[in-house]
C-alpha cells in the first residue's frame, strides 16, 4: 500500500514505548502494533485524532503517501 | 447487541437440530441398505419367497399401477426393481447428507455472533448447488422411472390388453428457483464478509 506509517519514528522523537502509546490511546497493544507495522488496511479518524494527540504531533506527521514504482 | 444474542441462540438450536437430522438420516441410509440386502439374499437363498405381501397393487417411482395377482411380476422384476429404486435413494440420501452438514457449518460462525464468515457464503453456494442437483435427479428419475414402469407393465401383459396407466410425474421448477435465491443469498454473505473483513482490519 502506498500509505506508510511514521509510528515508530514519532514514538521515538518522543520517547515514547507502544505500551504507554497503547494505554494513553486506549487501543490494544497488538492492535497497535499492527498499526506501526503496516497491517491495517484503515485508520479511523477517532483514532487518528487520540494518537496525534498523545504524541502532539500532526496527521501529516505520522502518515506519508510513496507512490508505487 | 439483542438481535446478535437472538441469532447465536436460534444458530446453536438449529445446530442441534440438523445433527440430529443427520443422525437420522445417516440411520435411515444403513437401515434401507440393510433391509435391500437382507431382501436380495432372501430371494437368493429362497426364490420362491414373495417379497413384500400384495401386488396386486404395486407402486414404482412416480407410476401407481394395480395387476392381478396371476399377472404380478416375479421376484426377479420386484428386486431389480428395489435396487434401482434404493441406489436413487441413497444417492439423494447421500446429497441431502451432505446438504444437511454443510447447513451446521453455515451456523458455526453464527453461533460465535459472527455470521458473515466466507466459509458462510461458499456453503450456501454449495447448498444451492446440491438443492438443484438433488432436484434434477429427483425429476430424471421420476420421469425414467415412469417410462420404464410404462413399458415394464405392458410387456407384462398380454399384447391385446387393454391399459390405461396414469404417471403422476410432474415437472417442478422449485429447485431452480430456490437454486436462485440461494445463489443471490451467497453473494450477499459475501459482500458482508468483505465488509466484516474491513471492519475488522480498521482500527
Amino acid at each position: 500500500m502506498p500509505i506508510i506509517l511514521r509510528l515508530d519514528r514519532m514514538m521515538a522523537d518522543r520517547k515514547m514505548s507502544l505500551n504507554e502509546l497503547s494505554e494513553r490511546v486506549g487501543v490494544a497493544n497488538v492492535n497497535l502494533s499492527k498499526l506501526k507495522n503496516g497491517h491495517v488496511s484503515a485508520i479511523r479518524f477517532s483514532t487518528l485524532e487520540a494518537i496525534c494527540d498523545v504524541l502532539d504531533c500532526q496527521p501529516g506527521d505520522i502518515l506519508e503517501y510513496k507512490r508505487d514504482e | 447487541m439483542m438481535n446478535q444474542e437472538k441469532m447465536m441462540k436460534t444458530a446453536k438450536a438449529l445446530d442441534t437440530l440438523f445433527r440430529i437430522a443427520r443422525k437420522i438420516a445417516l440411520i435411515a441410509l444403513i437401515v434401507l441398505a440393510i433391509a435391500v440386502v437382507t431382501v436380495t439374499i432372501v430371494h437368493f437363498v429362497n426364490p420362491e419367497a414373495t417379497i413384500g405381501t400384495d401386488f396386486s397393487s404395486l407402486d414404482v417411482g412416480p407410476v401407481t399401477f394395480s395387476v392381478t395377482p396371476e399377472a404380478a411380476p416375479s421376484n426377479r422384476q420386484v428386486l431389480a426393481l428395489v435396487w434401482i429404486v434404493f441406489l436413487f435413494a441413497a444417492g439423494c440420501g447421500l446429497i441431502l447428507y451432505d446438504i444437511l452438514g454443510r447447513a451446521g457449518k453455515i451456523l458455526d460462525p453464527m453461533k460465535e455472533g459472527n455470521p458473515f464468515h466466507p466459509t458462510v457464503a461458499n456453503n450456501i453456494r454449495r447448498i444451492g448447488i446440491l438443492i438443484l442437483v438433488l432436484d434434477l435427479v429427483q425429476q430424471v428419475t421420476d420421469f425414467a422411472l415412469s417410462l420404464y414402469a410404462n413399458h415394464f407393465i405392458r410387456e407384462m401383459l398380454p399384447a391385446d390388453a387393454s391399459v390405461f396407466i396414469e404417471s403422476n410425474f410432474q415437472l417442478s421448477l422449485t429447485g431452480v428457483l430456490v437454486f436462485f435465491i440461494l445463489l443471490l443469498v451467497s453473494y450477499v454473505f459475501q459482500y458482508g464478509a468483505q465488509l466484516q473483513q474491513l471492519s475488522d482490519e480498521t482500527l
